[in-house]
């Protein structure tokens, strides 16, 4: 009989307990079919995109009322933005998710927030007497700055607030909500965008793009109310130029498309109803869009 | 003074000889079958900590340990799969991190285990890890996956699960793949004729 070489049994012996450790030590997945978000409840949107605000627990400095507050109205405002734009996007609170710098959400892992259709993470840290709110744009980061080709906007963006506002009033802490609503326009704009380009019925594709352009004229309307404040508080100067120079580029972009496929008309029309009217007045894109009679 | 015959000799020294190769395989064997245990039992204490919360080097320990569970090459593969499959985005992410070191160590039987997901006959994984299966398949260079990703770029219009969106990115991948693949056997096909 043929000597059984000892490194063939520990490879015929191994297999065995890998698949039993793996057996035994990885949670049952169920039925779900999508994969599950790190400190986050289970959640199947089966829409559009999934917005996730990470767990403010680690504004330690702030008492356990304010920080609840915090929450509330940041959650608050987070719908209230998701409402307005009219998207089918879902808030997931996610009492046990930390956002840990731009370096964590690499290729890897925003390819796979993408593919689970996440728009938007938010999440919060203390720095000192500030607190730094990041925002996470996955659409824009996994299309625009992972490529192909890579390069262009990073997608991830800090806001500096002062500690101090927390207590003063939490209204004046997102003033109005102005960055938390330019990023989820611009998550939704090139989400849409890309969606548009995959799609292949033409009635599909005319309603996605004309999303699309209403949405990046949103954020175009942002851009000034997300303005860097004295003290270099809120977005870094640098970064809110680029914001403000991509969102136009996309308006315009979308618009072009747009014009040339379907006319005109309809791309002022789409744009009203997806800010409901009364939203529009004043929200910019005015030069980018051309005229309702297409002159 | 007796004297022994050379024979007797000779006898002795087989003997001690065989004697002494048969201690030393049963220690061969003892210490193999330690080994084998110490081993079985890392790789249990890989797969627990890849698979828990909280590992105290945080997210600079669970990439350390997926590439130490990679480095039990083919054995670690459907281990690592099956935290993919099973995991969050982040276990995602360190569970490619482990296959692909899987690959480069054990390349034939790694993907094996990729060919086996790409093509899932029994449709068990999720899609996300098959598109994981995909980009190591493309990363490690499995020039035999070449079938397995051509049968599931055809099958990709029947997954009612994917939207129009996530079907282009996935048929981008398995594309970019295929591409990569072909490239790699037609640079190892000329080295051949040369």
């Amino acid at each position: 009989m043929k000597p059984v070489r000892p490194h063939t049994r520990f490879r015929r012996l191994l297999p065995a307990f890998g698949l039993a450790c793996a057996a035994l030590s990885i949670p049952p997945a169920g039925s779900i079919a999508h994969a599950t978000l790190q400190g986050c409840p289970d959640s199947d949107n089966g829409g559009i995109g999934k917005m996730i605000i990470g767990s403010l627990e680690d504004l330690g400095a702030v008492s356990a009322r304010t920080r609840r507050n915090l929450l509330a109205a940041f959650e608050m405002r987070f719908e209230r933005a998701d409402a307005e734009l009219k998207s089918v996007a879902k808030v997931i609170y996610c009492p046990d998710r930390r956002i840990q710098g731009a370096g964590s959400f690499d290729e890897s892992v925003i390819s796979i927030l993408n593919d689970e259709q996440v728009l938007l993470e938010v999440g919060a840290r203390p720095d000192g007497s500030d607190i730094v709110v990041a925002y996470v744009v996955i659409p824009v980061r996994r299309y625009e700055f992972f490529g192909p080709p890579p390069a262009g906007m990073q997608g991830y963006h800090e806001a500096i607030y002062e500690m101090s506002r927390i207590s003063s009033g939490l209204d004046e802490l997102f003033r109005g909500n102005a960055e938390l609503r330019l990023m989820a326009a611009l998550a939704l704009a090139v989400r849409h965008e890309k969606i548009a380009e995959a799609v292949s019925g033409d009635a599909d594709r005319k309603n996605m793009m004309l999303r699309a352009g209403a949405y990046y004229c949103d954020a175009v309307g942002s851009i000034e109310s997300a303005q860097p404040r004295p003290g270099l508080l809120g977005l870094d100067q640098d970064e809110w130029d680029e914001i403000g120079a991509y969102a136009r580029a996309g308006a315009d972009r979308m618009v072009e498309k747009i014009s040339q496929e379907f006319g005109t008309a309809s791309v002022t029309d789409a744009i009203e109803a997806v800010r409901e009217g009364t939203a529009a007045a004043g929200r910019g894109c005015g030069e980018a869009l051309p005229p309702a009679d297409g002159g | 003074m007796v004297r022994r015959p050379a024979s007797s000799l000779i006898k002795t020294g087989v003997m001690f000889f065989l004697g002494y190769l048969l201690i030393q395989s049963v220690e061969l064997d003892l210490k193999q079958a330690q080994f084998t245990a110490d081993a079985a039992d890392k790789l249990k204490e890989y797969i627990v900590t890849l698979n828990g919360e909280n590992a105290p080097g945080g997210e600079a320990q669970y990439q350390a340990t997926a590439l130490a569970l990679g480095g039990f090459g083919g054995v670690a593969a459907y281990p690592l799969v099956e935290t993919i499959d099973r995991g969050d985005e982040r276990r995602i992410a360190w569970g490619k991190v482990g296959l692909e070191q899987a690959g480069r160590i054990a390349p034939d039987e790694t993907c094996r285990v990729l060919e086996a997901v790409i093509d899932d006959p029994t449709r068990s994984y999720k899609w996300l890890t098959r598109k994981t299966a995909v980009e190591v398949a493309c990363s490690v260079g499995c020039l035999s996956a070449r079938g397995p990703l051509g049968r599931l770029k055809g099958s990709l219009d029947g997954m009612s699960e994917l939207t129009a969106l996530q079907r282009r990115d996935f048929a981008a991948v398995i594309d970019e793949a295929l591409s990569r693949l072909e490239r790699a056997a037609s640079r190892q096909k000329g080295w051949r004729l040369n």
